[in-house]
């Protein structure tokens, strides 16, 4: 946007190619292939100017006017930004004085690029400030999950960027205002580094995109986040079209904007909803079926149809000697896997009389990453945060004996009033995590076969 | 900032007030100045417009006539005030010079410019 200089010197290298630009739209420009030619190209600020104006307003047009006496033919507008072209190659400039130019565009920008930008880092900190709590909330799933790591990424990576253009174009103007004081010229250069930035931007971020194909449980998603940005870049076309339709029937710049705005947001939700469903339908298939359906009868005689699955376990009840034989048992797991930190969760329901009377549940996550060792200690110690701490409570626990899980740390839950040793373990032995709930109060033995189990061996 | 901004006028500044002082229409004000000093002095478009808007601000020239978007300026008495002014400021300059480079006369100048 500020950068009038590097937007100049690439129209007229394209124009050497043969591509002149003949339409500015607000995702797209167009170039008409003609005899290649060296001309000039010029972009100018006109601080009034609004893309959802029908047409030139009477200032623009007397602007224009001046320009096209100059010799510099209108070519488009990016909304404050206007672009002209000439084929004389010593046209006088369209500003000849540093001062005037600077003032120009500074003022273009505070009404353009400068909100546009801020915007954009407030959109990324409040999804960051939502992702953040998420994070904070399941520590170990969130870390886990590659997708979720992806979006965090994305918000920090964009916010970046932003930043960074803010930076820069403080740079320009500070810099400018400098040398135009000490009666130079507007501060030339960086178009390089800023091509360069973009350029790397553009390709992380596809990049990534690609990445999330690679983690098999979001296979799916990847694929419909890849079919979400053409599905974007229509919506945007669309818009635009929306937009000039308005402005071909005069319709006036603030009901053009307001229109523009509400058809906007709505389409937005409504591809965001649209997409959120498609992945939930996704899951739904994705989702093995229950290997089976059982319908039981509870003591109070009611009857219920209860799905049992049957996931691989690193621990069943079997394991423990737990196991009655000729009984149902329904077994869930969850296995998620990022370059962060790898996160197992199983649990194991003796299904009986329509309700689960015997349950083992572990959690087992391995992080990858060399700090955050005492967060994810935390994150099984106190699951529970804020409102849900006061509603389920957060279980207590002392340290026990770790030579008997042959781990570095132990702790035991014991009860609320009485301090009786309970069911739940949190156990640590490197960099490995686990937290387990037994059906009994375990004894040594049974200890020893969950250790064997869910631990890594030294 | 205005203020700041006026201090001095700048040439194009200059030339586009006394072009004003006929009056004229503001597509000709380039071409006229550019007459004026036989292509010495260019003013670019974008700066004309944004000079002539600040100066029917300041009040130094008016809007007489508006033809199908082609508006027509003439300087006022600030104008001309501001104009006159410069133009006293550039007669210091010249006397300055002349005095200044002429052999013979530079001790009457000692003290504090010797140094420069």
């Amino acid at each position: 946007m500020y950068d009038a200089e590097g937007v100049e010197k690439h129209l007229e290298k394209m124009a050497k190619k043969g591509y002149f630009l003949t339409k500015v739209g607000r995702s797209f420009w167009t170039y008409e292939r003609r005899e290649p030619k060296e001309v000039r190209y010029a972009v100018g600020y006109f601080p009034d100017a609004s893309d959802f104006d029908p047409g030139p307003t009477r200032s623009q047009a007397t602007y224009q006017d001046f320009c096209s006496a100059a010799g510099w033919q209108f070519v488009g507008q990016w909304s404050q930004m206007q672009i002209f072209y000439n084929e004389n190659p010593n046209a006088v400039p369209l500003e000849t004085d540093e001062q005037t130019k600077l003032s120009i565009t500074a003022k273009a920008m505070k009404k353009g690029f400068l909100p546009a930008t801020l915007l954009v880092i407030v959109c990324c900190l409040t999804e960051l400030g939502i992702g953040v709590n998420r994070l904070l909330d399941d520590f170990l799933y969130e870390t886990a999950a590659y997708f979720s790591v992806w979006f965090l990424f994305l918000w920090v990576w964009i916010l970046l960027l932003m930043v960074w253009m803010l930076a820069d174009y403080g740079v320009w103007y500070f810099r400018s205002k400098h040398q135009v004081a000490e009666g130079g010229s507007c501060f030339h250069g960086g178009s390089n580094l800023r091509k360069w930035v973009q350029r790397v931007f553009v390709w992380v971020t596809m990049l990534s995109v690609f990445t999330l194909y690679h983690h098999p449980p979001f296979g799916t998603y990847a694929v419909l986040l890849l079919l979400l940005f053409p599905v974007m870049m229509l919506h945007t076309m669309a818009i635009d079209g929306l937009r000039n339709w308005m402005r071909k029937r005069d319709v006036s710049r603030g009901t053009n904007r307001v229109v523009t705005f509400l058809v906007h947001v709505v389409t937005y939700v409504l591809i965001i909803f649209l997409v959120s469903f498609g992945i939930v339908q996704g899951i739904k298939k994705q989702e093995e079926p229950p290997a089976q359906v059982v319908t039981l009868t509870n003591s109070r005689g009611q009857e219920y149809d209860w799905e049992v699955y049957d996931d691989p376990l690193l621990l069943t009840l079997a394991d423990l000697g737990l196991e009655e034989e000729g009984e149902i048992y329904s077994s869930t797991s969850d296995h998620q896997s990022s370059f962060l930190m790898e996160y197992e969760k199983g649990r194991e329901e003796w299904v009986q009389s329509g309700e689960a009377d015997v349950t083992l549940i572990y959690k087992k996550a391995t992080n990858k990453m060399p700090f955050f060792d005492r967060q994810c200690a935390q994150a099984l110690l106190v699951p529970y945060r804020g409102e849900y701490a006061e509603i389920f409570g957060n279980p207590r626990y002392v340290p026990a004996d770790a030579t008997l899980w042959n781990a570095d740390l132990a702790y035991q839950q014991i009860s609320e009033t009485e301090g009786v040793p309970m069911e739940q373990f949190v156990v640590v032995k490197g960099k490995t995590f686990v937290w387990v709930y037994f059906p009994v109060v375990p004894t040594e033995s049974q200890i020893k076969i969950a250790a064997e189990k869910l631990l890594p061996s030294r | 900032m205005a203020r700041e901004k006026f201090q001095t006028l700048t040439e194009q500044m200059f030339y586009i007030l006394l072009c004003l002082r006929k009056e004229c229409c503001g597509v000709d004000v380039m071409a006229q100045v550019s007459q004026l000093t036989n292509g010495r002095v260019q003013v670019g478009p974008g700066t004309l417009y944004s000079l002539l808007e600040q100066f029917t601000k300041e009040h130094w020239i008016r809007e007489t006539k508006t033809e199908n978007r082609k508006k027509s300026y003439l300087i006022t008495e600030e104008g001309e005030a501001r104009l006159a002014e410069e133009y006293l400021r550039l007669r210091f300059l010249i006397a300055d010079y002349e005095r200044w480079g002429v052999a013979g006369n530079e001790e009457e100048t000692d003290g504090i410019f010797c140094d420069v």
